[in-house]
C-alpha cells in the first residue's frame, strides 16, 4: 500500500472492532445502560461472517489490465489518483479522486440487491492553488441497485457519476459535485511500478501486515476542471495507486505520512512512514523510480524525514507538518517538500468522521550536486479527528495477525 | 350582584334538583363533545406525529404512481443528486410474535403489539432523520457506518428506548417478529434514543437495514419510496417542479405531507360525522339550559313582577336570567371538561380502532397515549358551550324582561292560545320544508354539511311540533279516560294538568323527543346498514375458507401470503379451487384509492359479485384481454363515474386508460376501489423479476370436505413460523359483523348519553311542575284524594309525556335516518343502504321509554304525595 492505509482503512477496521469506541456517551443517562450490553457483548458485534478474506503474504504475479479491476477476495481495496495540473495560462490546480472498496460480507445470505457485500467510498478534492482554496467531497455507498461498484470484466470503478474507466491505455476520470467537476484522461508514460517486494508492500517492522500495491507514477494528463462553476482546460501529470489487502495495520500505529513526488529530472519518489502512539520509532518505506522506469525499494534506513513547519487546522485543531525535509543519504537526495498552500485538509462528513490532510506539494532540493525540483502529493493522517488507537488492538479479524499476536506476547 | 344573589342563586339553591340536572345536562353535553373532539384530534395527531417523526427532514418524496416501484429506477435518479440527498425507503409493519401460538389462537383473530418498521440504507438516510443510536454501555452515539455494521446481519433490528423499557428487553436480546405471515427471530442490536423517528407511535418503531427489510417484508426488488433531503438554499416548490420533469413516467414527486394529507382526508368524513353526532349531545344539554331558565321565568312571574314594580328595568331582568344561564353553563363546563377527558380514553379506543381497521395502519396502538386536554380544547369548548347557553336562555329571558308587570303578576301567559300554536306549527312546517330542500344539496368541502343542517332543521321542526302533538295527545287521553271505568279520573286530571302547563312541558318533551329521535335514527340507520351488509356477505362470501397473512390487520395493509402458504393451501387434497386476491393503494385524482386484483373469471363463477350496474353476472372473456375494470359503488359515487366511462389510472409506466364495465357493491371499505383481472394487472402493473404473491385467498373445498379439518391440516403443515388467518365462512362473517359493531360502538355510546341527558330533563320538568302545583295538590288531598291517587296522577303525566316524546321521536327519527342513509352516508362513504325499519326495536324502545318515564315520574310523585298537603294549603 502506498502507505496509504488511509482513513478508509482505519474505518474498515473500525467496522470490525467493537462498535462505538469513538466518544463517551453523549447522553450520560445512567439509566440507559440497563438496556445496553457491555462493550463487545451481544448486539455490539454483528459481523462475524467476514472470515475467509484472502491475505497479502507472498508476492504475487500481476497481470494488466486485469489487475486494475477489483480483487474481491481481499477486504480492502483502493484506487487513488492525485495530480498537479495547470491551465494554459499557468494557473495551478491539484486534484484527488479516490475510490475505496471495503468488503463487509463475502457471501451475504440476503438475496436483496441492497445486501452489503462491499461498501464503496469515494473522495474527490480540488485544490485551487492560486486562490489557496481546497474543495472536498465524499460519497459513501453500498452497491445496491448499481449505485457504486467495480466491474469484474474490465477496469471500471464507479460511485454514482464519479468513475474511472480504462479506454485503451488511457484512464478516464470523471467526478462532479455541484459547481465542481473533473474530467481527465491520463496516459501512463512509464510502465507499472510494483511497490515493495514485487508488489508486496509491508506496512510495519513486524512481518504480517502488508498489501499488494502498484503504481502508475507518471501519467500525462489532460482534460477539464470545473471550479466554482468555471470550467478550465487543464494539463499536467498524475499519479495512480492501486492497492488491496485484508490486514496491514500494526497495533499501536496512529497515522502515517505519505509522499508521491514527480521530479523534473525524470525520477519519481514514493515514501511513507508509519507513526506509532507508543514511541518515536517509525517504519519507513519507499520506492525510487528512474527515468527509464527502473525502480528501487527504499528501507527505513534509507529515508530521513523531518517535519519543518506546522500548520494548525482551525477546523479540526490538528497540527499538520505542512513542510518536510526529505533526505535519502544513500541516493544523495536532499529535498524540501512544502505544501502548495496550508489548508488542504479533508474533513469528511459526520457520518464517517475521518479527518486527514491530502494536498498538492512543491518540491525543491538537490540530487547529487545538481538542483532538482518537482511536484507531488502529500497525505497525512492521524493528526486530528477520532483516535484510532484503541481500534487497532481490537480488530475483529477472525485470525489475529501475527503482528498482533507478537504485540500481545 | 346582590340582586343576583337573592334572586337567582337562592332560587337555584332552593331548586337544587333542577339546577343539578341542568348542570349535569350541560356537563354531559360538553363532556361528550370534548371526548369526541379529543379522540378525533388524538387519532389525527398520532398519525401526523408518526408521519412527521418518520418523515424526518425530507422535504420531497418520490413514489411510484402505481405503488411500489422497481428499485432499479433508482439508477435513473442519480442525476437528482444535485438537488440533495436521496434515500430509498422500505416502510412496513411487524408484529411481535407471541412466544407460543397454539392452534386456537391462530385460527381466531389474535393481535400482537405492532412495530412500525423503517428499512433504510443508513449511509444515505443518516442526515434525513434524527438517529441517536447506542449499542454498548461505553460507546457513544453510533455513526452511520457503525449503525450499518450493527444492522448488516439480515435479522437485526434497532428498537427504541421506550419500547425496550416497556417490553423489558435489552440490546443483545432476541425477539421473534412476524412480517406478513412469517415469524423470524431478530436480534436487538441497538437502542434508538427517544428522539426523531423513535417517537413514532409511542416508541413502537424498529429501524432495519433496507436489505433486511426488503427480505423480511418480501419486497425484494421494489421500493416504497425515495426521500429527498434538499440541499440548503434549494426552493422545495421549484425543486418539486424540476424533479417532476426529470422523473421516469412511472414515478412522481410530492411532499411527504401530500400523502399523509390524503390519508387524513379519508378519515375526515368519518370524523366529521362523529363530531356532528357529539354536537347533538350538547344541543340536548342546551335544551336543558333553555328549559331551566324558561321554567325559572315561568315559576317566578310574580317575583319578576314585583321586581319590575320596584323599578328594576327590563334590562336588569334580562341580565339576571342570562346570568343564571351563564352560571349553569359555566359549572357544567367545569365539570364537563375533566369528564370529557376521562371519556376520551374510551372514545379514542373506539375511533382509533375504526380508523385503523379501515384507513390507516398502526394508529390504534398509541392514540390513547397521545391524549391530552390542551388549552385549545378548553377554549373551544368554552367558546361553544357558553355563548350557546346564553343564546338558549335568551328567549325565555327576553320573555321575562318584556312582560308587563300586571300581566306577570296575574300569572297570565302560562297557557298558549290557538294562535300561538298555529304559529309554532307554521314554524315547524317551514323548518321541515327547509330541511327537505337541504337534502338535495351537494356535499360542501367534501363533507355532508348540508345533510347535517337538514337533520338539525328536522329536529327543530319536530321540537316546534311538540305543543300541537302534546295537545292532541292530552285530548286523546281525556277521551280514553272517559272510556275507562276506573282510574279514569286520574288520567283525565293528568291530561288536564299537562294541557294547563303546555309551554313548560313542551320544552321538556321537545328535548326528549329530539334525543329519542337521534336514538331511533341511529338505530334505523345502523340496523339498515347491518341488514344490507349481511345480505352482501351472503353473496360475496361464498368461499369455504379464507386465508390471509396475520399482518393483514387493516383494509389498507398490503401484507402478503408467503409462497409456501399459497403452495400448501393449493396442494391440500380437499382444496378444489382458490381465488387470488390482492390490493394496493394508488392515487387517483389526488385521492387514495384501492386497486384490487383478483381472478375475475373465478370470482364471477363462484363468488357472485353483487353488481349494481353493468353486464350480466358472468365473466366476459374481454375483461382479461382488454383494459377493462369494475369499480366499487363508492368509487362510482365519489368520482361520478358510470359503466362505459374511461378512467385514467396510474400504472407502472404512467397514466393509462381503463374502461369501466361494471359497478359492484362493496361494504368492506368505503375507499373507492377499482377491481381488475389478474391478466390485466400483469400487463399494466407487474414488475419484471418481482414475484407477486396474493394478499388473501378464497378457498373452495371439494364436495363433502370439512372446513375445520382442512384448516387444521393446513395450519399444522405450515408450522408455527408461518402465521396465517385461515377462517371458515362462518367465522369470517362473524368477524365482519364484529368489526361492524365495533365501528358503531362510539355511536351507540353517544346516543345513550343523549338519552340520559334528555331523561334528566324530563325528571327536572316534572319536579318543577309539581313544585308549582303544590297548592293544587294540597287542595286535591284536602278534597279527599289519597296519596296513591296523587301519585298515580303524576306517574300518568310522566307516561303521557314519555309516550308523546317517543311517538314524535320515532317519527322524526325515521326522517333523520332517511337523511343519514340517503344523504349523509352517500356523501361521506358512497354506500347504498337498503332501508329496513326495525319494528321490534320500535316496540322495545317504546316500552322502555314508557317504563323509564314512569320511573322518572315516580320520584316527584312520591315527593309530592309526601308533602304535607294541609301545611301547603295553610301557607296560602
Amino acid at each position: 500500500m502506498r502507505a496509504r492505509p488511509n482513513p478508509l482503512a482505519w474505518l474498515a477496521l473500525a467496522l470490525f472492532a467493537a462498535a462505538g469506541c469513538t466518544q463517551p456517551a453523549a447522553d450520560s443517562d445512567a439509566d440507559i445502560t440497563a438496556l445496553l450490553p457491555a462493550v463487545g457483548e451481544g448486539g455490539a458485534r454483528s459481523i462475524k461472517e467476514s472470515s475467509s478474506w484472502s491475505r497479502a503474504t507472498e508476492p504475487r504475479t500481476f497481470e494488466f489490465p486485469r489487475d486494475h479491476g477489483p480483487h474481491e477476495d481481499f477486504q480492502i481495496e483502493w484506487w487513488y489518483y492525485t495530480g498537479n495540473l495547470s491551465t494554459s495560462a499557468g494557473e495551478p490546480f491539484g486534484y484527488q479522486l479516490t475510490f475505496f472498496r471495503t468488503g463487509i460480507n463475502q457471501k451475504p445470505r440476503n438475496p436483496s440487491r441492497w445486501a452489503v457485500r462491499d461498501l464503496y467510498t469515494a473522495h474527490f478534492a480540488l485544490s485551487d492553488i492560486g486562490r489557496q482554496e481546497h474543495y472536498g467531497f465524499q460519497r459513501n455507498r453500498r452497491a445496491g441497485v448499481g449505485l457504486a461498484g467495480a466491474a469484474r470484466d474490465k477496469y471500471h470503478v464507479f460511485n454514482g457519476d464519479w468513475s474511472v474507466k480504462l479506454q485503451g491505455d488511457v484512464h478516464h476520470l470523471q467526478a462532479v459535485d455541484g459547481e465542481y467537476a473533473l474530467d481527465l484522461r491520463l496516459r501512463p508514460t512509464k510502465p507499472v511500478v510494483l511497490q515493495g517486494e514485487q508488489g508486496l508492500s509491508r506496512k510495519g517492522a513486524l512481518p504480517g501486515n502488508a498489501s499488494y500495491y502498484y503504481s502508475h507514477v507518471r501519467m500525462a494528463s489532460e482534460g477539464t476542471l470545473t471550479v466554482d462553476g468555471t470550467t478550465h482546460q487543464v494539463s499536467g501529470e498524475s499519479w495512480m495507486d492501486h492497492e488491496f489487502s485484508t490486514s496491514f495495520l500494526e497495533p499501536g500505529q496512529v497515522g502515517w505520512d505519505w509522499f508521491s513526488i514527480q521530479l523534473d529530472n525524470g525520477h519519481e519518489l514514493m515514501l511513507f512512514q508509519m507513526r506509532r502512539s507508543d514511541g518515536p520509532s517509525r517504519y519507513r518505506s519507499g520506492t525510487l523510480v528512474d527515468a527509464d522506469g527502473r525502480s528501487e525499494s527504499l528501507k527505513t534506513a534509507d529515508i530521513q524525514l523531518r517535519p519543518r513547519a506546522l500548520w494548525k487546522s482551525p477546523e479540526s485543531g490538528g497540527n499538520y507538518p505542512v513542510a518536510w525535509d526529505v533526505e535519502l543519504p544513500r541516493h544523495s537526495y536532499r529535498l524540501e517538500v512544502v505544501a502548495a498552500f496550508d489548508d488542504q485538509e479533508m474533513i469528511t462528513a459526520a457520518s464517517t468522521g475521518i479527518v486527514y490532510w491530502e494536498g498538492s506539494v512543491v518540491v525543491r532540493g538537490q540530487s547529487g550536486e545538481g538542483p532538482v525540483g518537482g511536484r507531488g502529493y502529500l497525505e497525512m493522517t492521524g493528526y486530528a479527528g477520532p483516535s484510532f488507537g484503541p481500534l487497532l488492538t481490537g480488530t475483529a479479524n477472525e485470525a489475529p495477525t501475527r503482528a498482533a499476536g507478537n504485540a500481545g506476547g | 350582584m346582590r340582586l343576583f344573589k337573592q334572586f337567582i342563586l337562592r332560587a337555584l339553591w332552593r331548586e337544587k334538583v333542577r339546577s343539578v340536572v341542568a348542570i349535569l345536562g350541560v356537563a354531559l353535553g360538553v363532556a361528550v363533545m370534548v371526548a369526541i373532539r379529543l379522540a378525533n384530534v388524538s387519532v389525527v395527531e398520532t398519525f401526523s406525529a408518526a408521519v412527521d417523526s418518520v418523515g424526518g427532514h425530507a422535504s420531497l418524496r418520490i413514489r411510484g404512481r402505481a405503488g411500489r416501484f422497481d428499485e432499479r429506477l433508482l439508477l435513473e435518479l442519480d442525476g437528482l443528486r444535485r438537488f440533495g440527498q436521496l434515500s430509498p425507503v422500505i416502510e412496513t409493519q411487524a408484529m411481535i410474535a407471541e412466544p407460543r401460538i397454539d392452534e386456537a389462537e391462530r385460527v381466531g383473530f389474535p393481535r400482537g403489539d405492532l412495530l412500525h418498521v423503517l428499512g433504510v440504507d443508513i449511509l444515505l438516510d443518516y442526515p434525513l432523520r434524527d438517529y441517536h443510536v447506542l449499542a454498548t454501555q461505553r460507546g457513544g452515539e453510533q455513526s452511520a457506518r457503525e449503525v450499518l455494521s450493527l444492522l448488516s446481519d439480515p435479522y437485526s433490528v434497532i428498537l427504541t428506548e421506550k419500547f425496550l423499557r416497556r417490553a423489558g428487553l435489552r440490546v443483545g436480546d432476541k425477539l421473534p417478529l412476524v412480517f406478513d405471515s412469517t415469524t423470524q427471530e431478530f436480534t436487538i442490536r441497538g437502542v434508538l434514543l427517544n428522539r426523531g423517528p423513535a417517537r413514532t407511535l409511542d416508541g413502537n418503531f424498529a429501524l432495519m437495514d433496507i436489505a433486511a427489510a426488503q427480505w423480511a417484508a418480501k419486497r425484494l426488488g421494489v421500493l416504497d419510496y425515495v426521500d429527498i433531503l434538499l440541499e440548503e438554499g434549494v426552493d422545495p416548490a421549484r425543486a418539486e417542479v424540476e424533479i417532476a420533469q426529470l422523473l421516469p413516467a412511472g414515478l412522481l414527486v410530492e411532499t411527504p405531507e401530500a400523502a399523509s394529507g390524503r390519508s387524513q382526508t379519508m378519515i375526515a368524513a368519518f370524523q366529521f360525522n362523529l363530531a356532528a353526532l357529539s354536537a347533538v349531545a350538547l344541543v340536548v344539554g342546551l335544551f336543558l339550559i333553555y328549559n331551566t331558565v324558561a321554567i325559572s321565568v315561568a315559576a317566578r312571574r310574580r317575583e319578576i313582577a314585583l321586581l319590575q314594580i320596584a323599578g328594576a328595568p327590563g334590562r336588569t331582568v334580562l341580565r339576571l336570567f342570562l346570568g343564571e344561564a351563564f352560571l349553569l353553563a359555566f359549572i357544567g363546563l367545569a365539570i364537563g371538561l375533566p369528564t370529557g377527558r376521562l371519556l376520551a380514553a374510551q372514545a379514542v379506543q373506539g375511533t382509533a380502532q375504526t380508523v385503523e381497521t379501515f384507513y390507516i395502519q398502526g394508529v390504534a396502538e398509541s392514540s390513547a397515549a397521545a391524549l391530552r386536554l390542551s388549552l385549545t380544547e378548553v377554549v373551544v369548548a368554552a367558546l361553544i358551550a357558553i355563548p350557546l347557553a346564553l343564546l338558549a336562555a335568551l328567549v325565555p329571558a327576553l320573555e321575562a324582561a318584556s312582560l308587563s308587570p300586571v300581566a306577570t303578576a296575574r300569572g297570565l301567559g302560562s297557557r298558549w292560545g290557538a294562535r300561538r300554536l298555529r304559529l309554532l306549527l307554521l314554524g315547524s312546517l317551514t323548518a321541515a320544508a327547509g330541511g327537505y330542500a337541504l337534502t338535495f344539496g351537494p356535499p360542501l368541502w367534501g363533507r355532508p354539511v348540508l345533510g347535517f343542517l337538514a337533520e338539525l332543521l328536522f329536529m327543530i321542526a319536530g321540537a316546534l311540533l311538540v305543543p300541537s302533538i302534546l295537545r292532541v295527545g292530552c285530548r286523546l287521553a281525556q277521551r280514553l279516560a272517559e272510556l275507562l271505568p276506573r282510574g279514569g279520573n286520574e288520567m283525565r286530571l293528568a291530561a288536564a294538568n299537562l294541557l294547563g302547563a303546555l309551554p313548560r312541558v313542551s320544552i321538556s318533551v321537545a328535548a326528549l323527543s329530539v334525543s329519542l329521535s337521534m336514538m331511533i335514527a341511529i338505530a334505523v340507520m345502523v340496523g339498515s346498514f347491518r341488514e344490507t351488509v349481511i345480505y352482501w356477505l351472503e353473496s360475496a362470501l361464498s368461499a369455504d375458507l379464507a386465508a390471509k397473512p396475520v399482518m393483514q390487520t387493516s383494509a389498507v395493509s398490503e401484507a402478503t401470503l408467503s409462497p409456501q402458504a399459497v403452495k400448501t393451501i393449493r396442494q391440500d387434497p380437499a382444496v378444489a379451487d382458490t381465488i387470488w386476491f390482492s390490493s394496493r393503494q394508488v392515487v387517483y385524482r389526488e385521492t387514495n384509492i384501492r386497486l384490487a386484483v383478483t381472478e375475475l373469471d373465478k370470482t364471477f363463477e363462484r363468488a357472485r359479485l353483487l353488481l349494481k350496474e353493468g353486464p350480466p353476472d358472468r365473466y366476459t372473456a374481454d375483461w382479461g384481454t382488454q383494459a377493462d375494470v369494475l369499480v366499487s359503488e363508492s368509487f362510482a359515487i365519489h368520482f361520478d363515474c358510470r359503466v362505459g366511462d374511461v378512467v385514467e389510472l396510474p400504472t407502472r409506466v404512467g397514466q393509462e386508460p381503463f374502461t369501466v364495465v361494471g359497478v359492484y357493491y362493496d361494504y368492506a371499505s368505503n375507499q373507492g376501489t377499482v377491481m381488475m383481472d389478474m391478466a390485466v394487472y400483469e400487463r399494466h402493473y407487474a414488475l419484471p423479476g418481482v414475484a407477486v404473491t396474493p394478499q388473501a385467498m378464497s378457498v373452495f373445498l371439494a364436495e363433502g370436505a370439512d372446513p375445520g379439518e382442512v384448516r387444521t391440516r393446513i395450519v399444522n403443515q405450515l408450522g408455527a413460523d408461518e402465521q396465517i388467518y385461515l377462517v371458515t365462512n362462518r367465522e369470517l362473517r362473524r368477524e365482519v359483523l364484529r368489526i361492524f359493531e365495533s365501528t358503531f360502538t362510539v355511536t351507540y355510546a353517544l346516543q345513550l348519553i343523549a338519552i340520559v341527558i334528555a331523561g334528566l330533563g324530563v325528571a327536572a320538568t316534572l319536579i318543577t311542575l309539581i313544585y308549582q302545583r303544590q297548592r293544587e295538590l294540597g287542595l286535591l288531598s284536602l278534597l279527599g284524594a289519597t296519596y296513591r291517587q296523587i301519585r298515580r296522577v303524576i306517574v300518568l303525566e310522566a307516561i303521557l309525556l314519555g309516550g308523546v316524546s317517543q311517538l314524535l321521536g320515532t317519527g322524526i327519527g325515521i326522517l333523520l335516518a332517511l337523511v343519514l342513509i340517503h344523504v349523509i352516508n352517500v356523501q361521506s362513504f358512497g354506500w347504498t343502504i337498503q332501508v329496513y325499519l326495525p319494528y321490534a326495536f320500535f316496540l322495545q324502545s317504546t316500552l322502555l321509554v314508557l317504563i323509564a318515564s314512569a320511573l322518572f315520574g315516580l320520584y316527584p310523585a312520591i315527593w309530592a304525595a309526601r308533602e304535607n298537603a294541609l301545611a301547603v294549603v295553610r301557607q296560602e
